[in-house]
């Protein structure tokens, strides 16, 4: 509790920034032959 | 509560929680051994040894584990996750006995025969089977593969058709007496226990048990990245997109989870309010954090039609990028660790769900952390 109690509202946001500034990891599923061009995109938008 | 923990001569640890006013007890025995700890040849092998557990002993049948159990209104499961096996109870006040007992024959006595074997072996088939129909769990296996590419912790833990195709009783029995030593072990027990009692069984059913041939190995998680397409139709597309986050060790993963809980955790957060209720692109959407001794993944989850996808992707990625620019107000911060904190404690008043954490916190810190820890 006390550790959750600790995370400031910076701690979150640079949080999302390292995700942002991350290499991300995207799988698309029923997207038939447009699945590759989705996953691809959502790489491409999920980093800053 | 009322925590106490002994270490028995060969290394088992024992740790109990008297829940007052309880006339149950949930109680088990966690391995310190999961999926991640298996060979490339033993892919699957621990989930195996897990569904084989209950297919008879040297001393019992099948049907004679499960009559024994019932016989005292009691109920006896397992489950394997990448990290640890558990083999648990729930009976009824001071038949905590006869639950160690069945767990003590199951571990020590598996007879392994060949017809149960094979009988086992094409009820996992057909489970490894189902998740190819569940969009989600391919989704998820690709994620996996995809953030941590040719490691144990990025393949799934049922092991493929071919490695669960050619299991013999011999790897089941190797891969026992390597990873199933008493010092990689934890019985743990909650509810209407009495701790003297609780070693006292501990003794007498596990007391042999010496830790001569296990090894501690674990190949090191590593993140990679990349993208994992299956173009077998369904009715709504999935996407899953997915980071490298901190190991449940580290304080950072409580950043995580918080993140998680205001970012995609509910129906407040900005995920389902943007997505979902501005927009009507998708029908759920979540996020989550998941840990492991070393690694960590945090993944947002969501499903809709292949003609709003595009338009799914720009969304998550646009909240993504405010997220990172701008910190969270007050109220949407305390919000998500009051939903934290109240699931936590919330879950802690269940005996089987204390059980298990208190098994967990015992393999990974040597002890049980405070609720404050």
């Amino acid at each position: 509790m006390d550790k959750v109690d600790a995370v400031t509202a910076e701690d979150a946001r640079e949080f999302a920034a390292e995700l942002a500034a991350s290499n991300a990891s995207v799988s698309v599923v029923g997207s038939g032959r447009r699945s590759r061009k989705f996953a691809e995109r959502a790489v491409e938008l999920m980093r800053v | 509560m009322t925590v106490e923990l002994t270490t028995l001569k060969n290394g088992l640890r024992v740790v109990t929680d008297n829940m007052r006013n309880l006339e149950t007890v949930s109680l088990g025995l966690w391995v310190g051994t999961g999926a991640r700890h298996e060979t490339d040849r033993e892919h699957g092998i621990s989930h195996f040894l897990e569904h084989m557990a209950f297919k008879g002993t040297r001393r019992r049948s099948a049907q004679q584990i499960a009559e024994e159990i019932e016989e005292v209104g009691g109920e006896l499961n397992a489950a394997t996750s990448m990290e640890t096996t558990a083999y648990f109870a729930r009976v009824l006040k001071g038949d905590d006995g006869v639950a160690l007992g069945l767990i003590a024959d199951i571990l020590q006595n598996s007879a392994f025969g060949r017809p149960e074997l094979e009988g086992e072996r094409q009820v996992i088939l057909q489970e490894i089977a189902a998740t190819r129909d569940s969009p989600d769990d391919i989704g998820y296996d690709l994620l996996h593969d995809a953030a941590f590419p040719q490691q144990p912790v990025g393949r799934p833990i049922l092991g493929t058709p071919f490695s669960v195709g050619n299991f013999t009783a011999s790897d089941l029995k190797r891969f026992l007496g390597r990873r199933y030593g008493p010092g990689n072990m934890v019985i743990s027990a909650a509810g209407a226990v009495r701790h003297a009692n609780v070693v006292r069984h501990a003794e007498a059913l596990f007391g042999g048990l010496t830790d001569e041939r296990r090894t501690t190995g674990e190949r090191p998680a590593k993140y990679v990245g990349g993208v994992r397409v299956s173009e077998k139709p369904f009715e709504q597309s999935h996407l899953l997109i997915g980071f490298p986050s901190p190991s449940y060790t580290e304080d950072a993963f409580f950043t995580a989870q918080v993140f998680s809980g205001l970012f995609g955790g509910g129906m407040s957060s900005r995920l389902f309010q943007e997505v979902r209720e501005r927009r009507g692109l998708c029908y759920a959407i979540y996020s989550t954090a998941w840990g492991l001794r070393d690694a960590g993944l945090f993944a947002i989850h969501a499903a809709t039609g292949t003609g709003l996808m595009g338009q799914l992707i720009d969304v998550i990625g646009a909240e993504l990028k405010r997220a990172a620019a701008k910190i969270p107000d007050a109220t949407e911060l305390a919000r998500s660790k009051a939903q934290l904190k109240a699931g936590l404690l919330m879950s802690l008043e269940s005996s089987s769900a204390r059980a298990e954490q208190m098994a967990r916190h015992v393999l990974t810190h040597s002890r049980v952390l405070t609720n404050g820890e």
